[in-house]
């Protein structure tokens, strides 16, 4: 087991070098770079041109160069200082614009993730349990509809009932005094009262999808012959629908908990924008319009790692929670 | 299935199988791999049901001029955010056939705004093929018949007018044509990719499958969303709206292959242990022609599940970008496009009827959602 | 002595959208203590479906419509027997019996246990289910019962997974957890289907000194005759839902009455008995569930089927022919 972790963990080396090229190229595909945008915008409101200023940007950040250059001064920045570069749009490293807006960003995701499960596996529980009774099929229902209205849609819709109804704005993540307050009992309360909004939004989705598996695992595993055996042993029928195949039909949605939080950094990034949410979405969507590149290269390089790690300790929960696996890798 | 439902034989006739219930259950045996697909889809209703539905919805959008009652673009000062006519039956108690009633702008002072009242004294009767704005068939023949309007000209608005005065209705119908077929274009793209490399990797194995396959890992690394919107930003605002569409499509299937390719690889590896193979390998017959007599049939019905189930994905996709400005922009008219002006919370607080394209991108991708739900249950005839 | 288990005229449909099967049509067996059963039949006559019966773990979709299934109390204090039939299928009641008083040995030892479990944790569970023992007493049970039924190096392989043993390990192990509570009556439903033939012969033979040793009743499921052979002292042939013939095992082997019996025992290979030719096999294959034929069910694969008596009417009744043995058919006990 452990040489099969070394073995993962070696392999995402050469993995994140090659994202970083394919993200590289990317960010560097519109024509021209920030500097250009920002003289011709400069020029267009009548301000002087600093040139010496641009050029000497340009230099700093080897904007001259060629393409290779770029790269491995970018990558170097990253590797050998964990400098991820400065954010032209907002004259600010692009570490502390990132980890400024990490906090809500992970907040809002890990809610939503434990949400969605509390609420997902009892139902699928329950659907597959009363397959084709009509609460079953209620659900079903619901959960296609949940499954085919996009939450940024959603967002819209809530946003809008919201207002209409009850006159609220339910967007951002504080109401106006408390944006920029220092931390505080208050703001805290304050964050609790705009973040179900996010929440409830994001976890629409995967609430849906993850009872729609959740019901089709459990159904597989109720035909399985050790069912029954556990049933002629004279178990009860509640613990035993837990023990057995609840627990076997849960392990590959367990396992889904390492990509589960990268999936929904970069699924909340519409959302967020039109909720308005200071979270890293609207962020990324600025930097990517503006072609602020060591920003919108960072952001998505952050995703991209933390989805191939996610993607590991998947597979690692995987092996954890079922034997079959664990020994399949230990004989391979 | 049809065997299963007989009468059982009357005690009579020497108890066996009734020669007509045999047969049903020859036919079973014997039937196509298709024809037991169709039977089981057939069963599954809701399935059903959403196929005739897309199908409607997909005639309107190749016919879209001739089904929206206006020119999209055409605009209308006097009826800026005129909101959706009602359609009435009964003018003074009598029963007058679907009419609508005029409408008289104000402009309210104290609210700054714009509002609208009907002018009971009149009735402009709906009437089907009436003449109209003039449109383009296809960009060939020139007419002006739509299928419902008022006469002379006059404005039927249904699903109300945006800010510019333009019908709502007649925008989603055209939105309709890129939003729909946005969908087809960049699954068949993304299908074509996966299965060329996919099949590429499954067939030469070795060096080649490692690299294409540690290749599709990484692709897949990269969450599609971001990527998307970098690649989208990528498309520079000059081109023209068709290169922007095509840009469009391909970056939605640039991501959407790696999925199809994977499927592709397994089936043929797969296929490769299979008895059946082994025989027709023994027998001499050729790996290729082996892997195109087995394998394509086995495996396009699987592949139209998944098509199916990626469709709504790359709508979806399409009207997000869209939505976010980084996709199609005005003057081109797709669902995403009309959803930007849903964006501001004022104008549909005041103007409801501008989340209308909402509803149909839900719906459209329910539809999309239960077909191809039923066309899994039907892909696996022998299950159940 | 009084039987232990008694079927009484057990009947079980299942309703499904193609319609209603009766799997099992008023079924009589009576099940005595330290002797095996042998219930044989092909696949689909109804013998699976009987032991779920008697546990009460039919399928969704089947439920007993009429007949008895009548358990001797535990204690011989004279309680009335239990009819199983009567008790909530998810009740406690029902739940004490199964696994104490009834176990089941089922026929596929890999899919049997839960693969995410060891093996030993699901021996444990029935030993805690019905008996009071802490944790370390059920496993110190369990490890006994794994060394009772052969398997080797017991106190390791209490903690392997059902993937790490073989099949025939497996199996040893299923029974290990059907014995933990010295039941006194094993259901083996095909325990030895999906063996090799070494295998299983090992496993008919543990089965038969474990029931000698424990004094228990075996009801012993199977489709093959030689298992039945080399087990059962009685024997009961079901077809199409009922039993055509009953009788000691010997009797049966050596003068089979009814001719499904007959066709069953005729196509099985002798060797070394001079025969000469193909084997012979019953025409004809078992009828579909849902359109059984009328008259005697088998008159139309019957080789001696009388024209005008056998495919009309109701099916024949089970009848005792001689001291201890039944057939149903019309061709005995006409005259």
């Amino acid at each position: 087991m452990i040489e099969y972790i070394i073995r993962r963990v070696l392999i995402m080396f050469p993995t994140l070098f090659v994202i970083s090229v394919i993200v590289f190229t990317v960010i560097q595909l519109p024509p021209g770079d920030f500097l250009t945008t920002y003289a011709i915008n400069l020029e267009q409101s009548g301000e002087p041109v600093a040139m010496e200023v641009l050029d000497a940007l340009r230099e700093r950040y080897g904007l001259d160069k060629p393409m290779v250059v770029q790269y491995f001064k970018w990558i170097g920045g990253i590797l050998l200082r964990g400098d991820f570069g400065q954010s032209f749009g907002h004259w600010r490293p692009v570490k502390d614009l990132i980890w400024e807006r990490l906090g809500l960003t992970a907040s809002i995701a890990l809610i939503t993730i434990v949400i969605t499960w509390m609420i997902a596996v009892p139902i699928g529980i329950y659907s597959a349990t009363h397959q084709y009774k009509l609460s079953d099929y209620a659900f079903t229902f619901v959960g296609y509809i949940g499954l085919s209205i996009p939450a940024f849609m959603l967002a819209l819709l809530v946003m809008n009932a919201a207002h209409m109804k009850f006159g609220l704005d339910v967007g951002g993540l504080f109401s106006d005094e408390f944006i920029d307050a220092p931390w505080s009992l208050a703001r805290v309360v304050d964050l609790l009262q705009h973040i179900w909004v996010p929440v409830l939004v994001l976890s629409v989705g995967g609430t849906a999808g993850l009872i729609r598996v959740m019901r089709a695992n459990l159904l597989d595993q109720l035909e399985l012959p050790y069912v029954e055996t556990a049933r002629a042993s004279g178990l009860s029928e509640t613990k035993l629908l837990l023990k057995y195949p609840v627990r076997v039909a849960i392990n590959p949605i367990v396992s889904t908990i390492g990509w589960m939080l990268p999936q929904l950094f970069s699924g909340s990034v519409i959302v967020a924008m039109v909720l308005s949410l200071q979270t890293t979405g609207p962020l990324l969507l600025r930097a990517l319009m503006d072609q602020d590149m060591h920003l919108a290269g960072a952001m998505i390089m952050i995703l991209s790692a933390l989805t191939v790690v996610g993607t590991l300790i998947s597979d690692i929960l995987l092996a954890w929670v079922d034997p079959r696996i664990r020994f399949e890798r230990q004989t391979s | 299935m049809n065997a299963g439902m007989s009468i059982p034989p009357e005690p009579e006739n020497d108890g066996r199988l009734s020669a007509d219930d045999s047969m049903s259950q020859e036919k079973l045996y014997l039937a196509s791999q298709w024809r037991l697909m169709w039977w089981k889809f057939v069963d599954h209703r809701l399935a059903l049901c959403s196929m005739y539905l897309l199908c409607l919805f997909y005639f309107v959008a190749l016919f879209c001029g001739f089904f929206a009652p206006h020119n999209p673009s055409q605009r209308a000062r006097d009826l800026s955010f005129a909101p959706p006519q009602r359609v009435h039956l009964v003018h003074e108690g009598r029963l007058r056939g679907p009419f609508v009633y005029p409408r008289i702008q104000h402009f309210d002072q104290e609210l700054a705004l714009l509002t609208y009242t009907e002018d009971r004294s009149r009735v402009q009767p709906i009437r089907f093929f009436v003449r109209g704005d003039t449109y383009r068939f296809w960009g060939l023949v020139e007419t002006s018949v739509h299928l419902v309007g008022l006469r002379d000209g006059g404005r039927l608005y249904l699903m109300g007018a945006d800010r510019l005065g333009r019908d709502l209705f007649s925008r989603i119908l055209y939105g309709s044509r890129i939003s729909l077929s946005i969908g087809l274009v960049g699954v068949f793209l993304s299908l074509v990719l996966g299965i060329v490399i996919g099949g590429i990797s499954g067939y030469f194995g070795g060096v080649t499958d490692t690299v294409i396959q540690r290749f599709i890992e990484i692709l897949m690394s990269i969450p599609s969303i971001p990527l998307w919107m970098a690649l989208a930003a990528a498309v520079p605002p000059t081109w023209s709206q068709l290169t922007v569409y095509f840009c469009m499509t391909t970056i939605l299937a640039l991501i959407g292959w790696t999925g199809v390719a994977r499927e592709v690889r397994g089936k043929i590896l797969a296929l490769r242990e299979e008895d059946y193979a082994m025989a027709a390998r023994a027998a001499g017959v050729k790996e290729f022609r082996i892997l195109m007599r087995h394998l394509v049939p086995g495996f396009t019905s699987h592949l139209i599940v998944v098509v199916t189930l990626a469709i709504p994905a790359m709508i979806l996709a399409e009207t997000a970008l869209s939505f976010l400005q980084l996709g199609l922009r005005a003057p081109t008219i797709s669902w995403g496009v009309l959803l930007q002006d849903a964006m501001n919370l004022q104008a549909v607080n005041l103007y409801p009827w501008l989340i209308w394209p909402t509803a149909f991108v839900v719906f459209v991708v329910l539809l999309f959602n239960f077909l191809g739900d039923g066309l899994r249950d039907a892909a696996d005839p022998y299950r159940h | 002595m009084k039987n232990l288990v008694e079927i009484k005229n057990l009947e079980v449909r299942f309703d499904l959208k193609e319609g209603i099967v009766r799997a099992v049509n008023g079924v009589s067996l009576d099940i005595a203590s330290n002797r095996t059963l042998g219930l044989v039949g092909e696949s689909g006559c109804g013998k699976s479906v009987t032991a779920r019966a008697i546990l009460r773990i039919l399928p969704a979709r089947g439920r007993i419509v009429r007949g008895n299934v009548l358990l001797q109390p535990r204690d011989e204090d004279g309680d009335e027997p239990i009819d199983l039939t009567t008790l909530d299928p998810q009740g406690e009641m029902i739940r004490r019996i199964r696994g104490a008083d009834i176990a089941m040995v089922f026929q596929e030892p890999m899919t049997s246990f839960s693969p995410v479990h060891s093996v030993g944790n699901q021996i444990c569970e029935n030993i805690r289910l019905h008996q009071n023992a802490s944790r370390k007493e059920a496993r110190g049970m369990a490890i006994d019962l794994l060394g009772l039924v052969g398997v080797p190096n017991p106190a390791q392989r209490i903690d392997a997974y059902p993937h790490e043993l073989s099949g025939g390990l497996r199996q040893r192990c299923m029974i290990a957890k059907a014995l933990s509570c010295r039941p006194r009556l094993l259901i083996a439903d095909e325990p030895t289907t999906a063996l090799d033939v070494t295998i299983q012969a090992q496993i008919l033979e543990l089965i038969d000194r474990l029931k000698r040793d424990q004094g228990m009743a075996v009801l012993m499921i199977t489709h093959d005759l030689a298992v039945i052979a080399e087990t059962a002292d009685d024997v009961a042939v079901m077809y199409l839902g009922r039993i055509v013939e009953q009788a000691p095992a010997r009797t049966l082997f050596e003068s089979p009455l009814h001719p499904y019996t007959r066709g069953l025992l005729k196509s099985i290979p002798v060797l070394g008995s001079g025969q000469q030719g193909r084997l012979e096999s019953i025409q004809g294959s078992v009828p579909d569930p849902f359109s059984v034929p009328g008259g005697c069910p088998f008159h139309p694969r019957c080789p001696d089927r009388i024209k005008g008596v056998c495919d009309i009417g109701e099916p024949p009744e089970l009848k005792e022919e001689e001291e201890g043995r039944s057939v149903a058919c019309h061709l005995y006990g006409r005259g």
